[in-house]
């Protein structure tokens, strides 16, 4: 938890609605805007992998893994 | 008078566009090749109200800014300008996140129709899409299909001869003022699609650019969902497969995707036998007949003993092509593929493979030739690369006879050790070492390869379906043809030449051969002889004595040189060409040989050839060695590229002939 009182997604557990407060990078914020996820957005964590990674995020009906690494950069709020 | 006009499909990964480019044109299809790269076009062919349509199955895109090489083709091919319009194909459930690629084509100006695929499900879900308001808001015409089905497919014909450039702006008016005020050459969207296209300066001076371009249209696009649906309910029940808690579960997923691979194996391994045998059975009744009314004329015999057996040789490949295209059909299909990724991906991560390189590389088990053939559903070059690269080390069954010789050759006495069987641990330590080694080189390739890697991963997991059969078949079809007609031609012109050196030699010395056999050389063991000999003096022979040499450190001598040669054909063929260099007849049984071969000294030192230092060191050489024509015609097919080929053939063989040669000095 940093000072805003975020999680990183990548500690959130499954099952859990969040809602996207920022994305660390530049470059990955670009990326996740291509897939049509930004910042604001509320996403589901649906399901974890068994090691830990990836980790799958549903959004708007759209079913999408991202690497823990990845998860690691996105700041989240528990809804 | 009739009309010629060329369509490209256009839409995102799993909206069905494939099963819509399939219903619109079936079997009227061809492949091509994008310049450059081995990634397969497809165009199809349809006629309709007097007007011949081509239409071209782009793959499939998430954005205009996507970077993955297959995405750019693509989005090249859009940008080329050479056709009379888009077709752009969503999946209607999950209108929210496709809309935002459909408004970055429509920002391009291009004609284009729009298509709600999979319409049913909304249905189903008593959900409603108000067609005509997005149609208003879009301004191009919008068709609802069930692609599967074929329902609304007569409607989007139709539309094809109506498509429209779209009026609205889908980007902010002031963006070219504000970013671009001194270059005048981007004034329209598609002229900074283009600059971006072939950008020469750092994307990191973009990304702002692009994420307020996407950020923008994602309003816009907010603002149409929210006209054409009722937002409160329609993305609520998005699926949540209940049963993937079972399929990517950390005990059940790997379970059942063992029973997968269990299915695979059995497939390629044990029923694929059962056609083979047929084809086997009946290429040698067809032989033996013409071989019996053809005249004994030198064409009858290349076209019994040469072109015959290539022929075979390729037709033997098509049940296993076939039964893994059906079985990866499946998995493709039905969505489970995307979760053997998802479940495996920390794992093959690491080794710069794919969840995907996972079917390919078990049923290299079985033979490498349609598994590389398979690596055609790995969308990421590298991984697809590196999958390629290292696969022909996983043992092949072709390997199972070299195998079986040489181990009978190590333990002769192999009752001796009890109910535990040592061919058993021999055979199961050289799948591990093949396996390793795959690995071992996945890794190194990995770090050494000096390709980028798509800078962010992410795996789209598509609701399940029952597999659509006509998808399955359609592709099953494309990949045999191209089999049989690309790869097919050179295998057997190969495996022709392989035999007439191995059966033809200077002609000085096949008159005197012919003039020794000439009393008797219908007689079975006189004729077993004059084999024995014209293999040994023909042209193969000939540089199986010239590189002893080269392969005397290994511990071989010029008897297994020739093998190693002919092996090319395929491994197996060692065995019988050991057996015509010894005499020995290996229809029943492979014990006479193994004495033979046993008993075998060098020539000149009169020292047993096969020690336990050869044998072992034959059996690495094997393992490893990349000794299989059709592998290489086939990977030359699918990367296009010789410099490959040439680089996998020196590293394989390379690794072999130290590894084995380091056996050798060891145990000898």
């Amino acid at each position: 938890m940093n000072n805003f009182g975020y999680l990183k997604l990548s500690n959130v557990g499954e099952g859990k609605k969040v809602l996207i407060k920022d994305i660390k990078d530049v470059q990955l914020k670009t990326f996740f805007a291509q897939l049509g996820i930004f910042v604001g957005d509320e996403v589901y964590v649906s399901k974890i992998a068994p090691f830990g990674s990836p980790i799958a995020l549903d959004t708007a009906g759209v079913e999408i893994a991202v690497r823990k690494d990845d998860a690691d950069r996105i700041e989240v709020e528990l809804v | 008078m009739s009309l010629f006009k060329k369509f490209l499909l256009v839409g995102s990964p799993n909206t069905g566009k494939t099963t819509l480019f399939n219903a619109l044109t079936g079997l009227y299809q061809k492949t091509a090749n994008y310049s450059g790269v081995t990634i397969e076009k497809y165009i199809g062919f349809f006629q309709h109200n007097n007007c011949q349509y081509e239409i071209i199955d782009l793959p499939g895109i998430y954005s205009l800014y996507s970077e993955a090489l297959e995405e750019r083709l693509a989005i090249d091919e859009i940008l080329r300008s050479e056709y009379d319009g888009l077709i752009i194909v969503i999946n209607a459930n999950q209108l929210e996140k496709n809309l935002l690629l459909v408004v970055q084509l429509l920002d391009l100006k291009i004609p284009s129709v729009l298509v709600l695929n999979m319409i049913d499900e909304v249905q189903e879900k008593k959900l409603t899409i108000d067609i005509e308001q997005l149609n208003r808001l879009l301004k191009i015409p919008v068709v609802a299909t069930n692609a599967r089905k074929g329902e609304g497919l007569n409607h989007l014909k139709n539309s094809l001869s109506n498509v429209q450039v779209s009026d609205t702006f889908f980007y902010d008016l002031n963006f070219f003022d504000k970013h671009f005020s001194r270059l005048q050459t981007i004034s329209t969207y598609k002229d900074w699609i283009q600059f971006y296209s072939k950008r020469q300066i750092s994307l990191s001076n973009l990304l702002e650019i692009i994420e307020e371009d996407l950020k923008y249209k994602h309003q816009l696009v907010n603002y149409i969902v929210s006209k054409v649906v009722d937002k409160r309910n329609f993305f609520l029940n998005s699926y949540k497969d209940q049963i993937d808690k079972y399929l990517t579960h950390k005990v059940w997923g790997f379970l059942f995707l063992l029973l997968t691979l269990f299915i695979v194996f059995q497939l390629v391994f044990i029923i694929a036998e059962y056609p083979m045998e047929w084809i086997e059975w009946s290429m040698g009744s067809l032989s033996n007949w013409l071989q019996n009314y053809l005249p004994d004329t030198e064409w009858g015999n290349l076209l019994v003993n040469g072109v015959l057996p290539g022929i075979t040789g390729v037709v033997m490949f098509v049940p296993q092509i076939a039964l893994l295209f059906l079985m990866i059909g499946i998995l493709e299909e039905s969505g489970y593929m995307a979760r053997i990724s998802f479940l495996l991906d920390s794992v093959f991560s690491r080794f710069g493979l794919s969840g995907k390189s996972l079917i390919p590389l078990v049923s290299g088990v079985a033979c490498a030739v349609p598994s590389i053939l398979s690596t055609r559903t790995i969308t990421n070059y590298k991984e697809k690369l590196i999958t390629i690269l290292v696969l022909p080390f996983m043992s092949c069954s072709a390997r199972l006879p070299v195998y079986t010789l040489l181990i009978s050759i190590l333990f002769p006495d192999e009752r001796a050790y009890g109910f535990l069987s040592v061919k058993g641990f021999v055979l199961l330590a050289l799948y591990l070492f093949g396996l390793i080694m795959a690995l071992l080189f996945a890794l190194i390739f990995d770090k050494v390869l000096a390709i980028q890697k798509k800078s962010f991963f992410f795996i789209e997991l598509p609701s399940y379906k029952i597999p659509y059969w006509k998808n399955i078949f359609i592709q099953l079809w494309n990949k045999v043809k191209i089999f049989i007609i690309d790869a097919g031609k050179i295998i057997v012109a190969i495996s022709i030449i392989l035999w007439y050196l191995s059966t033809h030699t200077l002609p000085s010395i096949q008159k005197n051969l012919n003039n020794k056999y000439a009393f008797a050389i219908r007689e079975d063991s006189v004729k077993q002889l004059y084999q024995r000999e014209l293999l040994e003096n023909s042209y193969i022979g000939i540089v199986g004595k010239r590189i002893e040499p080269l392969i005397a450190p290994l511990g071989y001598d010029w008897k297994i040189g020739i093998a190693l040669i002919t092996s090319f054909a395929a491994r197996e063929v060692f065995v019988g060409t050991m057996a015509t260099l010894y005499s020995v007849n290996v229809d029943d049984d492979i014990i006479p040989l193994r004495e033979r071969i046993m008993a075998a000294r060098h020539s000149e030192t009169n020292e047993l050839v096969f020690t336990k230092a050869t044998s072992v060191s034959l059996l690495i050489y094997y393992a490893l060695a990349m000794q299989c024509i059709s592998t290489m015609v086939v990977v030359y097919r699918e990367l296009k590229s010789i410099k490959w080929v040439i680089i996998q053939f020196l590293i394989m063989t390379g690794t072999a002939y130290v590894l084995a040669f380091l056996a050798h000095w060891m145990l000898g």
